[in-house]
């Protein structure tokens, strides 16, 4: 049982702010993936439903003032996309030296994430037999937009009053951006909550933009220092990891773990509502979904 | 001494080169080409006979080494492709079709081994057996089928059969599945 943040109703919500939905499952570094020849075994087990593959490689490039004044200029290893669509893509798998990951804009549910997971986990195992799995991440990053925020202090109205803190006061001047992060820690496993309002420049284009950040690890809010304009969106970025290591062919047991983790994040997401956001989200008993 | 000479002279691939099969494991994939080219050209403007000859052996010895490099990645890439086509199947199951220990097949996957012919063969005749397999039955089924007793395998699954060296029974088996059927 992962973190509980409290009892809430077991709903669907018709308008869900869900922007991205990844796991990411990293492993001790399989140098045969670097190239197509290492990648082809694995492509063609999931080629039937991730037709579109591409590879991706990114460069980093540094100015050094002191001492040298030179430019370094870093190769990162190259990240295999393999997609559903080649532009408007709904499901993604990401493959690269020591990590797998999969992910969504949207699920139909949750259960249908878990058996795409799992399928790609079996054709990882038998194609390239990466051992034990090092990390298990899940993250889920939410974006919230309400007709009725008009300034960031609105958003006290719609969630948690704790959350909103600073940004829900009123200030001199105008907020440009108000971002915090929390880390909890549960023996060995971590949920960091990264939630504020950020800057315009963030949001567009929005969940393309985070679904590169999410891949990095770095934080979900490119922080653009020259765009002063302040977004009406709260974005909750909620990422949940462990460090125990598990066999990645034992595909049940990593699942049972997201799913965990995905039930505390819910738990979370429900904690943080405030009762008029939660309605115009137009919740759903799951029940009735089903039928 | 012309050219066509200096080859048989200088033994050339010949010269006590070991089969390629045990040597591609440590060949360079990235062997560049822009070294022959360059001695090509060098050949063409020398008038060194001995210079000559030895800028086509090395040239050769080049060529080789690209060839066997792609020829093992191509082994790789085979054997990657099988394995893909495997539903359902885990690793063990795969290694024990293949006919080597998990360590060894892992080692095959990630390029840090070369296949060998005897595996490769092996690779063709399994990938024979899932494609006639998945003419009559869906790929989720593989693993299923791989594990279920078949009565014209002495009740053995084909998994089993399979492992105790009865590849040929299989074949034929999945041969049958194909071949069309005479109503008298």
């Amino acid at each position: 049982m992962g973190l509980d943040f409290g009892r809430h109703e077991d709903v669907v919500f018709k308008k869900a702010p869900l922007v991205t939905v990844l796991c990411q499952i990293k492993f001790a570094p399989v140098f045969s993936l670097l190239s197509e020849v290492g990648v082809a075994g694995f492509q063609e087990g999931i080629r039937s439903k991730y037709p579109i593959t591409r590879r991706e490689e990114a460069a980093q490039i540094q100015l050094h003032r002191q001492p040298s004044n030179s430019i370094e200029v870093r190769q990162s290893p190259p990240i295999w996309r393999i997609a559903d669509d080649n532009e408007d893509w709904k499901w993604r798998v990401s493959l690269a030296v020591d990590f797998v990951a999969l992910e969504t804009p949207a699920y139909r549910d949750f259960d249908d994430f878990l058996s795409r997971l799992r399928w790609v986990l079996d054709v990882l195992d038998r194609t390239v037999h990466p051992g034990d799995a090092i990390r298990i991440g899940l993250r889920k990053i939410n974006q919230f937009a309400h007709p009725d925020v008009e300034s960031p202090q609105d958003w006290t109205k719609f969630l948690r009053s704790e959350m909103i803190s600073l940004a829900g006061c009123k200030l001199p001047g105008e907020l440009r951006l108000s971002l915090s992060e929390v880390h909890l820690k549960e023996g060995m496993r971590a949920l960091t909550i990264r939630h504020g309002v950020p800057p315009t420049s963030a949001m567009q284009p929005t969940d393309h933009d985070m679904r590169e950040r999410t891949n990095s690890g770095d934080n979900v809010v490119p922080a653009n220092e020259h765009d002063d304009t302040a977004s009406l969106a709260y974005v909750l970025d909620l990422d949940y990891s462990t460090t125990i290591p598990y066999t990645i062919k034992d595909e049940e047991a990593i699942s049972e773990l997201i799913r965990e983790f995905s039930d505390s994040m819910t738990s979370f997401f429900h904690w943080s509502l405030q009762p008029d956001m939660y309605k115009w989200l137009e919740p759903i008993p799951r029940n009735e979904v089903t039928k | 001494m012309t050219v066509s000479d200096a080859k048989p002279r200088y033994g050339g691939a010949r010269r006590g080169l070991p089969d390629w099969a045990d040597v591609a494991g440590s060949t360079n994939p990235g062997v560049p080409l822009l070294p022959l080219e360059l001695e090509l050209s060098l050949l063409s403007d020398s008038t060194d006979a001995d210079r000559a000859e030895i800028a086509v052996e090395a040239g050769v010895r080049k060529l080789e080494n690209l060839l066997r490099s792609a020829q093992a990645l191509d082994r790789m890439v085979s054997l990657s492709v099988l394995l893909a086509g495997l539903q359902g199947c885990s690793f063990d199951e795969a290694a024990l079709l293949i006919g080597r220990e998990p360590p060894i097949l892992e080692k095959f996957v990630r390029g840090e081994a070369t296949v060998p012919e005897r595996v490769m063969n092996r690779v063709r005749r399994l990938d024979e057996v899932l494609r006639n397999l998945h003419k009559v039955l869906e790929p989720t089924a593989t693993a299923k089928w791989l594990r279920t007793s078949i009565p014209s395998l002495g009740n053995e699954s084909p998994l089993n059969a399979i492992s105790k060296g009865n590849l040929r029974k299989v074949e034929e088996l999945t041969r049958g599945y194909c071949a069309p059927v005479v109503h008298s």
